[in-house]
């Protein structure tokens, strides 16, 4: 075997963020029934209308059938085969960094994530979702200041009731898709956010997300407001230790953007995309929706998609008040098995409402890439605006690249374009590059950084110069 | 009523035909009320709703007495050209006007070419993967007759060709007809399909057009049917190495309407255009569906050409009208050098009237050049303003740029008598339309 052989073997081989942390769960018992339902509830201590609502939910899962309609193949799920709920064995509140257990903090120093270090450094708030439960939350004080509410979904639930139930399950309603249904049921825990009037939140928020316990599916819920003329930019970023089986993920993201209000989500997603033969790697059922509800709101989202075996997401916006913008800039990479269905849709309901899709979609290997979305102009939405291109890079001959957009326009004055190309890496830019002394690798991962850069610029730029390195990492081997 | 008890009354109707043909239209029968009606849960059905179609009770087609309408239409067709008339999914000699053609060439009815090739005939109508589903097997369940036209290798028809499908009926009728085209060799034909009729009824088309290698065909269709009516037609077409496959269509005319394309580009070199223009007004409901699939025999590593296809389809809706474009190209594995591209621009003329559009790709090779692109809007105000300012009045300078952008891709049509033809017929239309 050649050297370069070897190396891009080696780098298939191993998974950077593939250990597991050796920490007893408190978990919930195999399967899924009422009683799953009422176990989560009763472990966080939850209202009985937030328990009513969760069986509801549940109830009405079970009369959904799975969804067909993608291009995805993916086996037939056993929900009853997984835990749905598993927390670390001590839950303390921590005053400081140094209460954390000692393992837990580890685990972050592995991932590259020095909790305190990141937050000093970076000015950045880190509520840390681990496996399911906060465990520390940082910079909680000086948003406290500002009236910024940042903290877990179940502390929300306890802290702030009146603002949990008035806009949860208020843009993705509960029966709005199985998945949606499903995390509605059995949602573990997530962030909440709540920036008030007229605030520009003075630093970018963040969740990371890891998924640890072996065999239980996360099914987290984020709920973000934005109150009348405020601003808020957020950040959303995944690793997952190595697995052998199949995780289920089925996260909920929900944004309301009052009157003149901004949102930025910005999300870096990699989970384990499962190993060259395609065994293993994260399902990822995503549904994240956002509402401008009032007039000239904003919502944008950004999203670098490099994980998962299996990704299904589409982050919307639905226009509701007057000259609302809606914006989507997705990077969607898959290579050896990995498939994704990623797009977005973009629902014009209030007049002179603007929506902009950019979607870059990159397969190598057998990876299966489509861009799936719905640019709907509705009757009362004069002067819309539309504009989408997706484009799409083919590396190898054995992958594809799928582009499925639905456009209904029921209004004469709006105006909408859609633009899509495919092509594959020219041989004359590698040829180039490697003659200027770069290696295939490198070569590669500068090409498609140069594809992905309009989505790039989108992200906050610690998050910019990780998704490159994500880039290139994801790539490697797949020519040469 | 369910499918089957609906078909038992035309079941008569076809059972002097041979034996291999009654076991085809058996199989086809029992297919079509296991599927029952394409419903719009079925995506390539998702913006059409055959409600109207399914609810409605048609008697079978029968013979109609003189028809001054038809008369005048056939009077009318270009006398250079021969002419195919078919009166109820009939072919009609007398009315038809058909040359001295080239020997071993057939042209005339489907129903006559059947009865003496049957093993042709039989091959031709066996289930394919290609064609399409319930409305298919309704088709070949009940069809009376239609086109066929078979052109031996070499030969390059002389004179163009009109086919009239006419339907006229005072209670409504299902008219099903079934077409072959085939051409040999570097053979070449071109062929200009009329749908038009009185009363209401629903048409149910299909045609099998299976082109040679190297053969040339320019295939055109106006769908100008009677406004009370229902069409549906599907249009499979399956090219070999080197051919041709240039169509155009324009869609004026029904109640309902929905026709499809399905090409199978199978041989290196083999190029599938198509385009079209559609104007649509009232309340009329008007589809039109491609799905242009570039195979993976296109490409040998012998022969380093791969398969070509180009579509553009400009479609333009007044009142209430709803519009639909769903086009798909499918480029499969292996079919490396593929080119493909589609364009469909629509305008929408009036605050009521609708477009679903979903231009899709699928690929599963790298070395290929796909692209698409849609667009929605009103007239270009730029085009508005620059007429304005040359001193034409408004109504008029919107009536040039709509005239101007349906009649962009008639420009594609080679036959400039039927070029001429279509763009007054879209003179008439726009005529008649009120913004």
């Amino acid at each position: 075997m050649s050297a370069t052989a070897r190396e891009v073997v080696e780098a298939a081989d191993s998974y950077k963020y593939g250990f597991v942390t050796d920490i007893e769960s408190d978990s919930a018992p195999i399967g899924l029934d009422e009683s799953t339902v009422r176990f989560i509830s009763a472990k966080k201590g939850e209202p009985e209308w937030l328990l009513e609502w969760r069986l509801d939910c549940f109830r009405a899962w079970l009369k959904m059938p799975t969804p067909d309609w993608t291009k995805l193949k993916i086996e037939p799920i056993d929900y009853q085969a997984s835990t749905y709920y598993s927390a670390p064995k001590t839950t303390p509140k921590y005053q400081s960094i140094d209460e954390v257990d000692p393992e837990l903090l580890k685990t972050y120093e592995k991932l590259g994530i020095p909790l305190h270090e990141r937050a000093a450094l970076a000015g950045v708030a880190v509520d840390a979702v681990f496996d399911s439960v906060s465990v520390a939350t940082t910079f909680k004080g000086e948003l406290a200041k500002m009236g910024v509410i940042f903290c877990s979904f179940g502390e929300a639930v306890r802290e702030h009731p009146e603002l949990v139930r008035q806009y949860l399950g208020s843009v993705v309603p509960t029966t709005d898709n199985f998945f949606a249904a499903l995390n509605s049921a059995v949602f573990s825990d997530g962030s909440f956010v709540y920036i008030p009037k007229g605030v520009r939140c003075p630093m970018e928020l963040s969740t990371y997300f890891r998924i640890n316990a072996a065999n239980s599916g996360q099914f987290e819920r984020t709920l973000i407001i934005a109150d009348e003329g405020s601003h808020v930019s957020y950040l959303e970023g995944c690793t997952a230790p190595m697995r052998d089986e199949n995780q289920l993920h089925a996260a909920v993201v929900e944004l309301v953007a009052l009157k003149d209000a901004q949102i930025k989500y910005s999300t870096v997603q990699n989970w384990y995309p499962g190993d060259a033969e395609g065994k293993g790697g994260i399902y990822n059922f995503v549904t994240k929706r956002g509402d401008c509800r009032g007039d000239n709101a904003k919502i944008s989202w950004t999203q670098v998609e490099t994980g998962s075996a299996v990704t299904w997401k589409y982050p919307s916006c639905v226009l509701t008040g007057d000259n609302s913008v809606g914006e989507f800039f997705s990077v969607a990479l898959t290579n050896h098995y990995q498939q994704a269905d990623t797009g977005t849709k973009m629902i014009h309901i209030g007049r002179n409402t603007k929506s902009t899709i950019i979607s870059k979609g990159i397969s190598a290997g057998r990876g299966q890439n489509t861009y799936r979305g719905l640019v709907k102009i509705m009757p009362k939405a004069a002067g819309a605006r539309n504009t989408t291109r997706c484009d799409s890079l083919l590396i190898g001959d054995l992958c594809g690249a799928h582009t499925v957009p639905y456009i209904d326009v029921y209004n004469r004055s709006a105006r909408v374009e859609h633009e899509a190309t495919t092509s594959k890496i020219s041989e004359d830019q590698m040829f180039y590059c490697v003659q200027r002394g770069l290696s295939p690798d490198d070569a590669l991962s500068l090409i498609v950084n140069g594809f992905a850069k309009e989505v790039l610029k989108e992200l906050p730029m610690e998050f910019a110069v990780e998704a490159q390195k994500l880039l290139a990492v994801s790539l490697e081997g797949s020519v040469g | 009523m369910p499918p089957s008890t609906r078909l038992d009354g035309a079941i008569a109707m076809t059972s002097h035909d041979p034996l291999w043909l009654e076991r085809l239209r058996q199989d086809a029968k029992g297919s079509f009320a296991a599927l029952g009606w394409p419903t719009r849960k079925l995506e390539e059905w998702r913006y059409t709703d055959l409600g109207p179609v399914a609810e409605t009770v048609f008697e079978p087609a029968g013979e109609i007495g003189a028809s001054s309408a038809l008369a005048a239409i056939v009077a009318d067709q270009d006398p250079a050209s021969d002419l195919a008339v078919f009166v109820n999914g009939r072919f009609s000699a007398e009315r038809s006007r058909i040359g001295a053609l080239a020997p071993g060439v057939y042209l005339g009815s489907f129903a006559a070419w059947s009865a003496t090739h049957g093993e042709a005939a039989e091959a031709l109508l066996q289930p394919t993967a290609e064609r399409a589903r319930a409305l298919t097997d309704l088709n070949i369940g009940l069809f009376s007759d239609g086109l066929t036209l078979i052109v031996p290798p070499g030969v390059r028809m002389e004179r163009p060709l009109r086919c009239l499908y006419w339907s006229e009926a005072a209670n409504p009728i299902a008219v099903h007809s079934h077409s072959h085209i085939a051409l040999g060799e570097r053979a070449s034909a071109s062929v200009f399909e009329i749908w038009a009729g009185a009363g209401g009824y629903w048409s149910n088309a299909v045609a099998d057009i299976v082109l040679g290698e190297g053969s040339q065909l320019a295939h055109t269709t106006l769908q100008n049917e009677a406004r009370t009516a229902y069409h549906t037609g599907s249009v499979v077409v399956r090219l070999a190495q080197d051919a041709q496959f240039d169509g155009f269509q324009l869609g004026l005319g029904a109640a309902l309407s929905r026709r499809e394309y399905r090409a199978t580009i199978a041989g290196p070199g083999a190029d599938f255009s198509l385009s079209g223009s559609t104007l649509l007004t009232d309340r009329q409901d008007g589809a039109t569906v491609t799905i242009v699939d570039h195979t993976a025999a296109g490409y040998t590593p012998a022969d380093k050409r791969g398969t070509t296809s180009n579509q553009v389809f400009k479609v333009a809706l007044a009142d209430r009208a709803h519009g639909v474009f769903q086009g798909r190209i499918i480029v499969r594995e292996g079919a490396q050098k593929t080119d493909a591209g589609m364009l469909n621009k629509t305008v929408l003329l009036s605050d009521r009237a609708v477009i679903d559009t979903k231009p899709e790709l699928e690929i599963y090779a790298d070395d290929v050049k796909c692209s698409h692109g849609a667009s929605v809007g009103d007239l270009d105000e730029i085009g508005l303003f620059y007429l304005r300012s040359r001193g034409i009045d408004p109504e008029t300078a919107r009536r040039m740029l709509i005239d101007a952008f349906v009649t962009e891709p008639v420009e594609r049509v080679a036959d400039p008598a039927v070029a001429a033809e279509l763009r007054a017929v879209i003179a008439a239309r726009l005529a008649e339309i009120k913004e």
